[in-house]
């Protein structure tokens, strides 16, 4: 069956078609104030990449702006869509590790791929996409040159301040200590995989986990993972699309209400 | 009723800090909050009609509800009975306004408790239930409640109560009724009557009809749980704290009959997920937390909060009807009235949440974190490892009493919901 997943996140909006587990199509934008037409816009070039018409697929919308979706689809949460990718793209993970923009997930899958516990971080920006935004600005680079300044510490500097207004003050006063900004990078990526490593014992922790989302193209970041769990991350290709495919697998479930 | 005076009690403050300005539109702008909070609760269909009652009890906060003068209280520590027996009448100060929060941080900084400075607020600004008390009784539960009366002595009379810093009665007993007797002194210094024993045989005895009412009403929703809903049981349980007990008793019986009526007529559905509520407590009008778990389809079967129906439970059980049987009696009563952290430990805590589990057949488990209370933030962490390890479903939600993360609480509860629903078929 081909179905439609739609993925509505606080930073980007990404769609794509699947069938029988093969991404037909995918699109990704910038969500920006209006995720319904986010929603849609990506949608559309989502079937346009597929090179479809039909407009009539079964469609599950995920994200914060899940329901400002486009009228009449399903809509769970990313974390139901995030195991569901997860488990399709990286075959025998028991667990995920997803950075978004606003949130940071960390799921342990049962071996069917359903939600076995989650935990997701507190109400603050600690250990988000949003705190390594605001310390790109803080360093006044941008944030793939942030990926390979931290590849080339060579003694990371150490953040104590989770709190993304703290360490911000913190990043300021090491600049103007003269600490390296490679160094500075590498600290940054070291505090938010802590807060990462955390969540994963909130779950119970797990032992072959999946790096989805946005934070898993940055190889700085998965390194610094990897570091604090201790065990290799398994990073699947488009690891952004993963939440986004897994709500258009669920899109073909059969669904009780 | 004489005011304020240093000569009994609590001794006036040497020192004054400035002053709350009551907000412009304050007051407006808390009935509005009300209202939405109301609102959100009438939303729901086919809620039984003697909730009415509830709701006129709650809201009725500048209507005169009784004689005698209004003593304020906070927390579940003190007895109403003592209140009631020198001719007082009680009025829970508890709040979840955010717009008695924000008159709180003229004063107070704003990385204290929520809790502690919409408390603040209230009555220094006036608002709500707080307008009416002009002295209030703060027991010292936890650390903000210490310095809460400090605070609040430059708007009203304090009586401070001190609550034990732990639940072991071979140890604390003793002190605890000494504070209770001293408590009877000192509002029986305001009132000018005697805290006597047939008084207090008589506030004792009416306030039984509270306890006896509401077993009736969790009797019946026992077998009836989709009529109430967890929000509305909140609802009847903080009309209890200032209402007259009587009159609250009555009520809860007529309500038990129309849930007993209408669970006979309506079908439980079977889609409906279960859940125990515990953690720091949601107060009024702060109710967020169950608008987006009842909003997901879940319900609140039972819970631990002292906000809502932990206080309920325990009636004062008087083994002699003497004046120091009776304070015993009453010290050992509202010595557990609720599983507060500042001095139950978390396994008692622990016990009372699988016990609910059980006899309510709930599904999961939620427990409300409010920023900034720390003993209910370490209790939910331990809480969550027990339950895992006994494999029942848990969310911790990290909130505060204002609205502006509600998206962020409904992904949890939502992702928590779709988590168990998904075991559920599994089985």
């Amino acid at each position: 069956m081909t179905t439609a997943g739609i993925d509505i996140g606080s930073v980007a909006t990404k769609a794509v078609i699947q069938s029988n587990g093969h991404v037909l199509g995918k699109a990704l934008l910038k969500t920006g104030t209006d995720p319904r037409s986010a929603g849609e816009e990506a949608f559309s070039r989502a079937l346009a990449d597929a090179g479809l018409t039909a407009r009539e697929l079964p469609c599950v919308a995920t994200g914060y702006g899940r329901s400002a979706a486009n009228t009449g689809a399903r809509t769970i949460t990313e974390i139901l869509a995030a195991a569901r990718g997860a488990h399709l793209v990286v075959p025998g993970a028991d667990g995920v590790i997803d950075l978004g923009g606003q949130d940071t997930k960390v799921i342990r899958l049962a071996a069917d791929g359903t939600v076995a516990d989650f935990a997701m971080n507190d109400k603050c920006a600690a250990g988000t996409g949003r705190f390594l935004e605001l310390m790109v600005s803080a360093l006044s680079v941008d944030f793939d040159r942030l990926g390979k300044l931290a590849e080339a510490a060579s003694k990371p500097a150490r953040i104590n301040s989770t709190c993304a207004v703290f360490a911000e003050s913190e990043v300021v006063s090491l600049i103007a200590r003269s600490v390296p900004e490679s160094d500075i990078a590498a600290g940054l990526f070291a505090s938010i995989a802590s807060r990462v490593a955390a969540l994963t014992a909130h779950v119970g922790g797990a032992s072959r986990y999946a790096f989805i989302g946005g934070g898993a193209r940055t190889p700085a970041l998965r390194r610094a993972l990897e570091v604090a769990l201790g065990r290799e991350l398994i990073v699947p290709p488009d690891p952004q699309f993963v939440v986004a495919l897994g709500a258009a697998l669920i899109a073909a479930e059969p669904h009780d209400g | 009723m004489k005011r304020a005076g240093d000569e009994q009690g609590t001794p006036a403050r040497h020192y004054r800090v400035a002053r709350v300005t009551p907000p412009a539109g304050a007051a407006a702008e808390e009935r509005r909050l009300q209202e939405s909070a109301l609102a959100s609760l009438r939303s729901r269909a086919g809620r039984p009609d003697a909730l009415k009652l509830f709701e006129a009890m709650l809201t009725a906060a500048d209507a005169p509800a009784g004689d005698g003068p209004a003593v304020g209280v906070f927390c579940n520590f003190v007895p109403a009975e003592v209140v009631e027996a020198v001719g007082a009448r009680p009025v829970r100060l508890c709040t979840g306004s955010v717009v008695a929060q924000s008159a709180g941080e003229q004063v107070m900084p704003r990385d204290v408790c929520p809790v502690a400075r919409a408390c603040f607020g209230a009555v220094a600004a006036r608002l709500g239930a707080a307008g009416q008390a002009d002295v209030v009784v703060v027991p010292t539960a936890c650390d903000a409640k210490r310095r809460l009366g400090e605070f609040l002595s430059d708007y009203v009379q304090v009586l401070q109560l001190s609550v034990p810093p732990r639940n072991d009665y071979r140890t604390e007993l003793g002190y605890w009724v000494a504070e209770l007797e001293r408590l009877g002194r000192d509002l029986s210094a305001l009132t000018g009557i005697p805290l006597t024993r047939a008084r207090l045989r008589d506030a004792i005895e009416r306030r039984r009809a509270r306890q006896d009412a509401f077993h009736e009403l969790q009797r019946t929703r026992l077998a009836h749980p989709h009529v109430l809903a967890g929000s509305d049981l909140a609802l009847v349980a903080a009309a209890a704290f200032s209402a007259d007990p009587v009159h609250w008793a009555e009520a809860v019986r007529a309500l038990a009959n129309e849930v007993m009526a209408l669970g006979a007529q309506r079908p439980r559905p079977s889609a409906s997920v279960p859940l125990v509520l515990t953690g720091a407590p949601l107060l009024w009008p702060a109710w967020k937390l169950y608008a987006v778990i009842e909003g997901a389809g879940a319900s609140v079967v039972a819970d631990t909060l002292c906000s809502a129906t932990q206080g309920l439970y325990d009636p004062v059980q008087v083994d002699e009807w003497s004046r120091p049987g009776m304070m015993r009696a009453l010290a050992l009563r509202y010595f557990s009235a609720c599983l507060c952290p500042c001095f139950m430990d978390t396994d008692a805590l622990t016990d009372r949440v699988l016990e609910l589990v059980e006899e309510w057949g709930a599904c999961g488990v939620v427990a409300h974190s409010l920023r900034l209370c720390q003993l209910s933030g370490m209790q939910c962490a331990r809480l969550r490892h027990i339950l895992r390890q006994r494999s029942i479903p848990f969310l911790a939600v990290d909130t505060e009493l204002g609205t502006e993360d509600v998206e962020q609480v409904r992904v949890r509860v939502e992702a928590f919901l779709e988590m168990i629903k998904e075991q559920r078929r599994r089985q």
